[in-house]
Formats: C-alpha cells, sequence, structure tokens
C-alpha cells in the first residue's frame, strides 16, 4: 500500500500552503486560507484545523520520504492549529463550520478528536477551556439525526479526550454514544447515516469505530463492527468503487484506515484503484476533504507499514 | 515572512461589503470606484503588498 504513503506525502505541502505559518500574524495557526490570507470568509472552518492532526503525525513518525519528522517547526506548526482551533471555541463549548454561531455538532466532534490527539501524540498541555467542548459533546445527543459517523466520531473524541484529562465522565459519555450507535444499526450491518446506509460513510464509521476498539475492547462493538464490514465488503468492487445506487447520502470517498485495521481484503482493492487512478482520493477533493481523507491514509499506512507512532 | 495578513474579515464587515455589492456596487461608476480603493488599499499604499498567490509552503522554510 505504498500509494497510501504516497498520496500522504503529496497533499502535505498543499495541506501546509493552507495554514497561516506566520508566527508574528494574528491568524497564526488558522488553517483556512480563505480566511486568512484571501479574506473571502468572515469566519475561519474549524474543520480545516484538523491539519494539526496530520503535522503532529508526521512529526512523529519517521517514514520514508517524510521530511517532516522531528522538524521543530512542523511541531510548532501542529499546536499552532490546535491553539487557534480554541481561540475559536464558543461559550458553550462548541465550534463552527458553515456560519457563525452554527454550533455544529458534527464539526465540533470531528475537529475536537483532532485537536486533543495534537495536544497527546505531542506531549503538550491541553487549555483548561477544552473541558467545556468535553461537556457539550457529552451532553449533545443530536437525536434527531441518526448519522452514525459523527456519533462515532463524537465517541471517539469524547474517549480520547478522558485519556487526555483523566476525566472519566467524558468515558461514560463516550460509551453512551457507542450504545446508541450499536442499538441503531440495521441487523444487515449498516450504520444509519439519515435513513439508511452509505457505502463511503459506512467506512468513515469503521474507521472511527476501529479506533475505538482499540482503545476500549467491547464486545458489542466488535460484534457490530464485524457485521459492518460484512455489510460493506461485497458492495465495494475490484476498484474500490461502487453503485451510487442506493446509498443514502452518495458520498463516493472510501476511508481505508478501517480496513487496514481489520486487515480487510478491500485493502486489496483501494490498492488496485489507487494504482490505476481510478478511485477518488485526497488529490482530487477540494480542501475541505482532503484533510479528512488524507488523515485517514496517513492512519492507514502508519498501521499497515508498521513504522509509526499513531496513538 | 513578506507578506503579513491584515485585519480579518467579520461578519459585520462582510454583510455591510455586500449590502453595498448588491446595492450602489451594482451602478458602474460604484463598482469601479470600489476596485480602484480596494487596489489602493490593499496593493499599492499598504506597507505589506496583498499577493493572492503567495504565502504557499517551501520546503525551505522546514529549516531553521
Amino acid at each position: 500500500m505504498d500509494a497510501l504513503r504516497k498520496i500522504v506525502l503529496s497533499q502535505a505541502p498543499r495541506l501546509l500552503g493552507l495554514m497561516d505559518r506566520d508566527r508574528h500574524s494574528r491568524t497564526y495557526g488558522c488553517c483556512e486560507r480563505y480566511y486568512w490570507h484571501y479574506k473571502l470568509h468572515d469566519f475561519p472552518n474549524c474543520r480545516f484545523q484538523e491539519i494539526g492532526e496530520i503535522l503532529a503525525l508526521l512529526y512523529k513518525n519517521d517514514f520514508e520520504g517524510n521530511r517532516y519528522c522531528g522538524k521543530e517547526k512542523v511541531r510548532a506548526w501542529a499546536l499552532a492549529a490546535a491553539e487557534f482551533w480554541i481561540e475559536w471555541q464558543r461559550p458553550g463549548g462548541s465550534f463552527d463550520e458553515a456560519y457563525p454561531n452554527e454550533h455544529s455538532f458534527c464539526s465540533t466532534a470531528f475537529s475536537t478528536l483532532s485537536a486533543v490527539r495534537t495536544w497527546k501524540l505531542l506531549g503538550a498541555k491541553p487549555p483548561d477551556r477544552l473541558a467545556k467542548t468535553g461537556k457539550w459533546l457529552s451532553k449533545k445527543k443530536n437525536e434527531k439525526r441518526n448519522i452514525s459517523n459523527q456519533m462515532a466520531a463524537a465517541a471517539l473524541a469524547l474517549h480520547e479526550l478522558s485519556l487526555l484529562t483523566g476525566e472519566g465522565d467524558h468515558k461514560l459519555a463516550a460509551n453512551a454514544k457507542i450504545d446508541r450507535i450499536v442499538s441503531e444499526q440495521h441487523k444487515s450491518g449498516y450504520f444509519l447515516e439519515y435513513d439508511g446506509g452509505d457505502t463511503g460513510y459506512q467506512s468513515v464509521t469503521l474507521s472511527l469505530l476501529m479506533r475505538f476498539l482499540e482503545l476500549d475492547p467491547r464486545y458489542d462493538l466488535k460484534e457490530a463492527v464485524i457485521r459492518g464490514f460484512k455489510w460493506i465488503e461485497p458492495r465495494i468492487d475490484e476498484t474500490g468503487n461502487w453503485s451510487a445506487a442506493g446509498n443514502s447520502r452518495g458520498a463516493r470517498f472510501l476511508f481505508p484506515n478501517g480496513f487496514a485495521l481489520k486487515k480487510n481484503p478491500v485493502l486489496e482493492r483501494i490498492e488496485r484503484g489507487l494504482a490505476d487512478n481510478v478511485l477518488l482520493h485526497p488529490g482530487w477533493m477540494d480542501d475541505r476533504y482532503a484533510i479528512g481523507l488524507t488523515l485517514d491514509y496517513l492512519l492507514a499506512w502508519l498501521e499497515l507499514s508498521g513504522s509509526g507512532e499513531k496513538k | 515572512m513578506a507578506n503579513r495578513p491584515r485585519t480579518p474579515m467579520t461578519p459585520m464587515r462582510l454583510a455591510a461589503f455586500r449590502l453595498f455589492n448588491v446595492t450602489f456596487g451594482r451602478i458602474g461608476a460604484f463598482a469601479r470606484l470600489l476596485r480602484r480603493r480596494l487596489e489602493r488599499k490593499l496593493i499599492y499604499r499598504g506597507t505589506q503588498r496583498y499577493v493572492p498567490s503567495s504565502r504557499f509552503f517551501h520546503f525551505d522554510e522546514l529549516e531553521d
């Protein structure tokens, strides 16, 4: 799966170009170029700050072609991304993606996960106000929407947060969210994405749940994940693609890390699709979506190569 | 770095800007006036010229 490594390394300079790397700037650490440089946006999208986790992983892991490993500037930029992120925390603890005062569950979950892991990977002390985000995520149930990938991100973020801060309540809240994901799983194996299953988002959820299992090997979750893989495997063709019909959200990206952690044969199909350049990958995507997929490619590469310290 | 960012956009500033764009800005003379003013402020008068295509990453930056 050397293709994963090559794609990550091809995306890293692009992602760094999205970041304000001038430490004297008032927007130092902001990863939304449309905000800090072009000034076309009136507030920064918090999801861009997930670049910080990619930089932290690149800084920590020595592998072929990784020119960022051990570079103090990369470490400083990763921490700056997390610090800029917390500066934009809303008073209640949430974060915005699409508009000011959105209080987005999805963005708060995913960006918290990355920020927490950035501080953890780099051995840095997180700010006290992070606890407010933990409380907000713990309380928020998003009951009117059944979006499993977002719930899984919230669960993993809360679990990682409990490990970072020693706050036991966050772990309880994380497990409550996992309870809900498992209880709402369809008997055929898909995790709910609105009113049905979605192959692309199933891969996101499986990646997050496999990471959760590494921290807490819950038996019911293991069983749910096995059912989840059984649902997705036959849907994916020999190049990692699938028919768009019958998917609740129409996502066309495939997150590989869940398959990597499971040592699942779908990985060979992903490899074939990437080699033939027929599988959607971060290089084809816009800035917003390239970040999450690049992070997952990096985690998958570190898992498969056994070369890294990803925890 | 050569091009340090200026004041970021804010929701109120963007709202005011858009209000101008869709009212007076529809009239050619006002649109040209705005453009001239922005060019003067961002490119000709500023201490650090705004260059949209600048500040991408280069590997030189990794070295101290």
